[in-house]
């Protein structure tokens, strides 16, 4: 978002976004053809630029609503030149715990501003920030606090009409936090990042656009501070070690209309990512920190032979990557085209994601001395459609997708507060291919869409050696993100002047997950055991919303303008599974699949307003 | 350095409902379970029983079944000693044998078992503990109607630990030693509703070593009483139990011997 890295995009375990949709300009997402001037995810791009402030006249708008309220404020500091915009949301703390203890918590806010100055027609100068944080807390012996920060300084500068440029400095951090007062400490983790970026665009003519630029980004990993949180705590304060890296990135890319009906993307990123020196780092007898057990053929955690004091100064580890992007469009008539590109990016930070817990802690982990970063290779071809002059467009696009160097963990592995993380990851490779099509109804007092996606997302994790099994066997299996069916419809129906209608409706496979093949019993404990990784599936995710707003007529020639917005998010009550547990029931002592589902049905109402 | 696992609480409920749902579940051939750690609260008896548990497994809402060994022995090779384990009931799948105290805490000591015409081993040895400094009730809780106790111990100085700690009721948690080392530490658990008073709860400390210690740790979120809110995904857990004859034919549980210190506690009207 406004250039800045953000590490988890959701409120409430996905219930809002958090990008506050009154304070967003513009949105785009690439997913395959991806420009050079990106790098750094193998998945796909959101870049999200924030609104700017009415530099005219000052305006306000918000909402009051049952779940969460509103506010932003907007307008000029100096007319037609420089304006602010300051947005704020909060949701009401005890909302989604009613059956519990009125002590307990559960509540997010953010907050969005920016700055505006336009100094001449050639330079302008740009301050944002956001900040947002969600709490959850039980009494006072529990409070977990997670959110992202951020602020952008930039400044545009016009060496002519032909030639722009845009600099920015970055600030972003993701903080998570953890108070666990029954036990006695206080846990703090987060990522910090400075990003410098440098970017040119040249209109060279009206069939040559040359955009080029430079990036750096310096991060700081801090997986966790334990400190004690009361003074009669046993704990001793410690610091689990920092890790710092450094990502530099430079870049060409060209948008080249050939002809009338062929146009070209080209470009070529370079990218060199340096891991650096840290306070410690563990020494393995031939490099090797995962332990294979050939007796039980089981991996475990190895054993450090020393432990050495880098320092701070040097470098462990450095990758330099070409990322060649292209991509050619054809236009065939003013109905029908087509698209296809072939993208390289390399992904230097690793996600490990906790497949069975919905809580945002994910892990994050530079690559270094024993992870490689990921490397992606990806093949698009796209065809698109307008139908009935443009009343309806219908696009496709058919997709694989090949990722080196993709990590995962091994059996019974802990990751959380984890300070050797290389202990329990092993290199493998993800592949992904699908089928995306997108019909669109344009016009009409009936507008809308509706989307499917066929996919496959699946790694695989082999023995390092022949003896080894690997992961799964080495046999491929399904990555946490497999949805083989993806359907999306969005519909909106204006009625009249004053009411119009939305309905939106999504369908999705089941997460990829394990479901216990067995049970035994040890020591009074029923366990569960389990087969191969991710070969079940939780139940499919399907869900209808519903929303009508009301605009009073009399708002026409009013400044103060309102509507009342009535809606029901999960409007049949569909207890999707976040996850489903397997255990024995302590009362009745039979066991039981338990079904985790977070939100059920939410009937809201929304006063919105503007002037 | 090492990982750490904390001492969270069973918060897996928190912030969703939950329910009972039909799933149906695949189902595994069945395999050999045993169940073999060894408590030692006096070392100065002089004899120690020695129980094994034999079971095989089933499919998730199956029955367990106990499990006929054609042979079980347990032997310490530093002192050449072996002893066969003798089952208590027949079909029972208990099996017993009263061994000399000194056997069990010195040396490699080594299970043999014949099964179904197959062999199986685990190694181990012995783990001393600490003692509970103190165990008393709390008045703290977390939505209200939980009963707190606080457990206190210090921690073995000048060596890396691991403990487990037997709540009764089957309530197990483990630690190891990271963020307290040498130090007298102090944490609270919390009992579901179900806890009367004048009921009696006994709390041991099991010292374990470190493989046990990551055994206990996946066993006791995958039975179900979280470990915490970041559970570690589901996986097979293997102890240290190897088929020597078909290793593909793994069987489950673990074999430990563990020093324990026990106390009781009756619990009060809050």
């Amino acid at each position: 978002m406004d250039e800045a890295i953000i590490f988890n995009s959701s409120h409430l375990f996905g219930f809002f976004s958090v990008f506050n949709p009154d304070a967003i300009k513009d949105i785009k997402l690439y997913k395959g053809g991806i420009p050079a001037r990106y790098g750094g995810r193998v998945s796909s791009v959101l870049d999200i630029f924030q609104k700017e402030g009415n530099s005219k006249e000052f305006h306000a708008n918000g909402g009051i609503g049952a779940v969460a309220s509103r506010l932003l404020l907007e307008g000029p500091i100096i007319k037609d030149k420089a304006a602010f915009l300051i947005g704020g949301r909060g949701s009401y703390a005890h909302l989604f715990l009613p059956l519990f203890d009125q002590d307990n918590t559960a509540y997010f806010y953010d907050l969005n501003t920016k700055i505006n100055y336009n100094i001449n027609d050639r330079n302008s100068i740009f301050l944002s920030g956001y900040f947002g944080r969600d709490v959850f807390g039980i009494s006072e012996s529990f409070v977990n606090t997670y959110g992202n920060a951020l602020g952008n300084f930039r400044w545009n500068h016009l060496f002519s009409d032909k030639l722009f440029s845009n600099l920015s400095l970055i600030y972003s951090d993701y903080y998570y936090g953890l108070k666990l007062d029954f036990v006695g400490f206080n846990w703090n983790s987060g990522i910090q990042n400075f990003n410098v970026k440098y970017d040119l665009k040249n209109y060279v003519n009206d069939k040559l656009q040359i955009n080029y630029g430079i990036n750096n980004i310096y991060y700081q990993f801090n997986p966790g501070k334990i400190e004690p949180s009361n003074p009669t705590s046993g704990i001793v304060e410690e610091q689990l070690i920092q890790k710092y890296a450094n990502e530099f990135a430079a870049y060409i890319d060209v948008e080249h209309d050939i002809s009338e009906n062929l146009s070209l993307g080209y470009g070529l990123r370079f990218s060199n990512f340096i891991r650096l020196g840290q306070d410690e780092l563990n020494v393995y007898a031939n490099d090797n920190p995962v332990f294979y057990n050939s007796d039980l053929k089981i991996y475990q955690e190895g054993t450090p032979i020393e432990t050495i004091n880098p320092g701070r100064k040097g470098s462990l580890a450095t990758f330099n990557n070409f990322e060649p992007r292209f991509s050619l469009a054809y236009t065939l008539n003013d109905n029908t085209s087509f698209k296809t590109s072939y993208t390289r990016l390399a992904q230097y930070l690793h996600l490990l994601s906790n497949t069975s817990s919905p809580t945002p802690l994910d892990v994050w982990t530079p690559s270094g001395p024993f992870t490689k970063p990921q490397l992606l290779d990806q093949y698009a071809f796209g065809f698109f459609r307008n139908i009935k002059n443009g009343e309806y467009s219908l696009e496709s696009e058919v997709f694989y997708k090949d990722i080196q160097n993709r990590i995962d963990y091994i059996d019974g592995a802990n990751l959380i507060a984890n300070d050797a993380i290389e202990q329990v990851i092993l290199n493998g490779e993800a592949r992904a291919y699908g089928l995306e099509l997108l019909l669109r109804k344009n016009e009409g007092q009936f507008q809308g869409w509706l989307a499917y996606t066929l996919s496959k997302s699946e790694q695989r994790t082999p023995g390092r050696t022949i003896e080894e099994v690997g992961i799964n066997n080495g046999a491929w299996y399904n990555t946490p993100y497999d949805k083989t069916h993806d359907i999306s419809f969005y519909g909106s129906y204006d009625l009249n002047e004053k009411w119009s209608f939305n309905t939106n409706f999504v369908f999705q496979t089941g997460q990829p997950t394990n479901y216990p093949i067995g049970q035994f019993e040890f020591q009074g404990l029923t366990i569960p055991y389990y087969g191969l990784r991710n070969s079940e599936r939780l139940p499919a995710y399907h869900r209808l919303d519903l929303s009508a707003t009301m605009t009073p007529r009399k708002n026409k020639n009013r400044k103060w303008k309102a509507e009342w917005v009535f809606s029901i998010y999960n409007a049949y009550n569909r207890r999707n599974a976040a996850s489903i547990n397997f255990s024995r029931n302590q009362d009745t002592g039979a066991n039981e699949a338990i079904r985790t589902s977070i939100f059920g049905i939410v009937p809201a109402v929304t006063y919105n307003f503007k002037f | 350095m090492r990982k750490l696992v904390l001492f969270f609480l069973f918060l897996g409920f928190l912030f969703g409902c939950q329910d009972v749902i039909e799933v149906e579940v695949p189902t595994d051939s069945p395999r050999l379970v045993i169940d073999a750690v060894v408590r030692i609260d006096d070392l100065e008896q002089s004899n120690t029983i020695l129980t094994v548990k034999a079971s095989e497994t089933s499919s998730f809402f199956g029955e367990i079944t106990p499990a006929q060994l054609n042979t079980i022995l347990i032997e310490n090779s530093a002192s050449n000693f072996s002893m066969v384990l003798v089952e208590e009931v027949a079909g029972s799948g208990i099996y017993l044998a009263e061994v000399p105290t000194t056997e069990l805490t010195a040396g490699p000591l080594r299970l043999s078992i014949d099964y179904n015409g197959q062999s199986y081993q685990a190694e181990t040895s012995f783990v001393p503990s600490v003692p509970i400094d103190e165990l008393r009730q709390g008045t703290t809780t977390l939505f209200g109607d939980e009963t707190e106790i606080i457990l206190s111990f210090t921690d073995i100085p000048d060596s890396v630990d691991f403990y487990l700690f037997d709540f009764d009721f089957d309530q197990y948690l483990v630690s190891e030693d990271t963020f307290y080392p040498g130090q007298s530490f102090q944490f609270s658990y919390f009992y579901d509703e179900d806890l009367e008073p004048q009921n009696i709860v006994n709390v041991s400390i099991l010292g374990i070593d470190e493989q046990f210690y990551n055994y206990m740790n996946q066993v006791i979120v995958q039975s179900g009483g979280d470990q915490g809110p970041f559970q570690t995904p589901s996986a097979t857990v293997k102890g240290n139990i190897v088929n020597n004859t078909d290793p593909e034919n793994f069987a489950l549980g673990y074999f430990a011997v563990c020093q324990t210190f026990t106390e009781s506690l009756e619990i009060a009207e809050n």
